[in-house]
């Protein structure tokens, strides 16, 4: 009777979507409002399938970035809470303890309405000149450009070069084990392809230049001139997401460290490894591969409460979303939209970390 | 002894090179956040706008007078929390040491805003709190006095089952009776907290029987209902509780009947929530082994009988760690609330800063003081989660 109930409901849910009028001819027209708020911005020329592509690119830089940089506070603090020092335990702790108990949507809020919100204004130049610039437009950094047509050709090479220097590398080894003198492979195979990519970088007339973020100051109102502008939205996002989603990913190292057996350090320490060693090439391997489930897990979630960020008006994809239906309707043709997105965002997360998975697994 | 421990605290902080190094490393950038933090909270910040706003943050637009019906669950909450911190053998000394030093420490490093404060919390709310202290004072009384009763008169209670039911019905009575309370309230009338809290708790409250069902249901024979469950399951689950918000905010009346927006939000809450506590007590049912079932079977038990009394009791034990967790992201997501245009902690901040100039001033005091209101409970439920599964690990 409940499977009957559950199938009953299901087929009115389909019914009332296949009921509804799906029609996508709205996505040519235009976009109709100006955002800047986004990492990248929407003009109101710009078509809905564009503003549309934008939002999706503007939660997977927030969602991509977040989660490399999440990752790192993880990892460092995850492995601070293990520390012998009462200090730095504790404080690792403490920041775990706060930051997970504290609602993401009230980080951002933070971060957006109070402390990104006070940074002064651009005249005043706040920051280091040539490297980074706060102000209340946003913060400025150095961006990658390509001179000359021929960046790609250096990249071929650049990757070329990966592949001649492990063979080098390889061969050095080979060498080492037949006649039992030292050839350091690795850095001479290392060298070799720093050596090859700076001399094929300036033969091709330095392809790519950094450029450092510039402030005009020569008309009434002083703007950033050069440089790669990060959104006060965008980087409150940024910020909340990273620090909220490192405080779970920290207790998860933890865990996945603590889960090893005593028996691996003592076995590493009996083999005459340094304390880093052990580390590096005992313990963490293996943590790995107890983590990376459940960081799959934690990157979803990240995934998913990067729409969070549509309420301090960053312009992700929920946000474009609600922005579109405002002004051309078809909220039931946008949402579903939004639904594939998260779930195709979802799938290349799961799938990547599965790639992982499988590359970290230990021989046994 | 006290000073066997201070020389081993000594050795570790500052035994050797690697170790003072790293003590100074860590220590000076804290000192220094420390610092800055201290002088905001005691110098800079300016508490007044929270004080005289609590009634905001508590209960918004509740209609005064009413208070009373807010009262009685929170003292029914508290005897609750004292009789369990006093049965797990919370040490009442303790308890009160710590109270002492907490009030010692903010006397003295608060002094110059203690005259507000008392005010706010006594004569400043009196008129328009209900006799606001008082019951402050009451709820106090009531944790501490059942905290007494549940430690040193109470009988330990042998069986596990006991332990369970009686937890249950501690905890589940203030809800039901706040509900019960609120009947002649209109819901548009819950704010701040209390909005949050009531949506919590009736949210939590109708997702784990859902959540039974669906995994339940997902591991059914039948394949009608294993499909249709797992649907539910996965299509929840792949979009974020903001997206099905709005969806309510916008659709719920082509689907279903008319409904208040307070109400909408439990259901939501309710019916998302049960997708991800299906897929927690999914796990804790493939931990049990198949041969429980058969044993039971051959015992000549309904299948009703196995899944209650012998399969879930042990699946949701094996997983009460990630319930909790679960539970605790719930309530961190009532902040969403603001999403389906209710006035909850965080929109109350809009509230409060309403008419007055839009310079940034007083945001910081208040968002700290809202992410404080959130880190309270969902730092309480981490607690109470720890005490569950420690306490069942022993009944066993």
């Amino acid at each position: 009777m409940v499977s009957v109930a559950a199938i009953a409901f299901f087929g009115y849910l389909v019914a009332y979507l296949i009921r509804q009028d799906f029609r996508y001819d709205f996505a040519s027209l235009p976009f109709a409002t100006d955002i800047s708020r986004g990492l990248f911005k929407i003009a109101s020329s710009d078509f809905v399938w564009i503003a549309a592509l934008k939002g999706v690119g503007n939660t997977i830089a927030l969602v991509g970035i977040g989660i490399v940089i999440s990752s790192i506070i993880g990892l460092l603090v995850g492995i601070a809470r293990l520390s012998r020092n009462p200090l730095l335990a504790g404080l690792a702790r403490l920041y775990v303890e706060v930051l997970r108990n504290v609602p993401l949507l009230v980080l951002m809020f933070m971060f957006a309405f109070v402390i990104f919100a006070s940074l002064p204004n651009i005249a005043t130049q706040a920051g280091i000149p040539g490297l980074i610039y706060f102000s209340n437009r946003g913060i400025a950094v150095p961006q990658l450009t390509t001179a000359g047509g021929l960046w790609w050709v250096w990249v071929l090479l650049a990757v070329a070069a990966i592949v001649g220097s492990t063979r080098l590398g390889r061969a050095l080894r080979l060498r080492e084990s037949v006649t039992g003198r030292k050839t350091y492979s690795r850095l001479i195979a290392f060298a070799a392809w720093l050596l090859f990519a700076l001399v094929s970088f300036f033969a091709l007339g330095r392809p790519i230049r950094v450029l450092g973020p510039v402030i005009d100051q020569s008309s009434l109102f002083p703007s950033y001139s050069q440089g790669a502008i990060l959104s006060l939205g965008y980087v409150s996002a940024l910020f909340a997401i990273s620090l909220y989603f490192g405080g779970f990913i920290a207790e998860i190292v933890r865990g996945s460290i603590q889960a090893i057996p005593k028996q691996q350090t003592e076995a590493a320490e009996a083999l005459g490894l340094s304390a880093t060693q052990r580390f590096l090439l005992v313990i963490l391997p293996q943590a790995l591969q107890i983590m990376i489930p459940a960081l799959n897990n934690e990157y979803q979630n990240a995934n998913k409460d990067s729409s969070l960020a549509h309420l301090i008006t960053y312009s992700e994809v929920v946000f474009v979303a609600i922005q579109v239906a405002n002004n051309r309707g078809h909220f039931i043709e946008l949402f579903i939209g939004v639904f594939l997105v998260f779930v195709l965002l979802n799938l290349l997360i799961s799938s990547t970390m599965n790639l992982l998975n499988k590359a970290v697994r230990v021989v046994t | 002894m006290k000073r066997q421990s201070l020389s081993a605290l000594r050795a570790t902080l500052f035994g050797g090179v690697r170790a003072t190094t790293t003590t100074v490393l860590v220590a000076a950038p804290t000192l220094a956040v420390v610092f800055v933090l201290l002088r905001f909270v005691f110098v800079r910040a300016n508490w007044g706008i929270i004080t005289e706003n609590l009634r905001l943050f508590y209960l918004g637009t509740y209609p005064s007078g009413s208070e009373w019906r807010v009262w009685i669950p929170v003292c029914l909450l508290s005897a609750a929390g004292g009789l369990t911190y006093g049965y797990r053998g919370g040490s009442l000394p303790r308890l009160a040491r710590n109270l002492g030093i907490g009030g010692a420490l903010f006397l003295i490093l608060g002094l110059e805003f203690v005259p507000r404060w008392i005010n706010a919390l006594s004569f400043g709310l009196a008129p328009r709190f209900g006799a606001g202290w008082i019951m402050t004072l009451v709820t106090i009384v009531v944790f501490l006095c059942s905290a007494a009763l549940a430690r040193y008169r109470l009988r330990r209670l042998e069986n596990n089952r006991a332990v369970a039911a009686v937890l249950v019905g501690l905890w589940l009575a203030p809800i039901v009776v706040a509900l019960l309370l609120q009947i002649t309230i209109s819901p548009n009338q819950w704010n701040g907290l209390f909005l949050d809290l009531m949506v919590f708790s009736v949210g939590g409250l109708l997702s784990f029987p859902i959540g039974v069902f669906l995994a339940l249901g997902r591991n059914s024979e039948l394949p009608a209902l294993r499909w249709v469950t797992t649907a539910y399951i996965e299509v929840v689950r792949a979009a974020p509780l903001v997206v099905w918000l709005i969806l309510s905010l916008f659709l719920w009346e082509d689907f279903f009947f008319e409904t208040n927006r307070v109400h909408r939000g439990m259901l939501v809450f309710g019916f998302f929530g049960a997708a991800y506590v299906s897929e927690v007590i999914r796990g804790g049912l493939q931990a049990i082994p198949r041969g429980q079932y058969e044993a039971s079977r051959s015992l000549g038990m309904s299948v009703v009988t196995i899944c209650g009394s012998v399969i879930l009791p042990q699946a949701i034990r094996a997983v009460i760690p990630s319930l909790v967790g679960r539970f605790i992201a719930l309530w961190k997501d009532t902040s969403l609330l603001l999403g389906l245009s209710l006035i909850n902690t965080l929109e109350v901040s809009t509230a409060i800063l309403e008419g007055r100039p839009s310079n940034g001033q007083f945001l910081l005091e208040i968002y700290l003081i809202i992410a404080f209101f959130y880190w309270v409970v969902s730092f309480s439920l981490s607690r109470f989660g720890a005490y569950l599964e420690k306490s069942f690990a022993q009944a066993r």
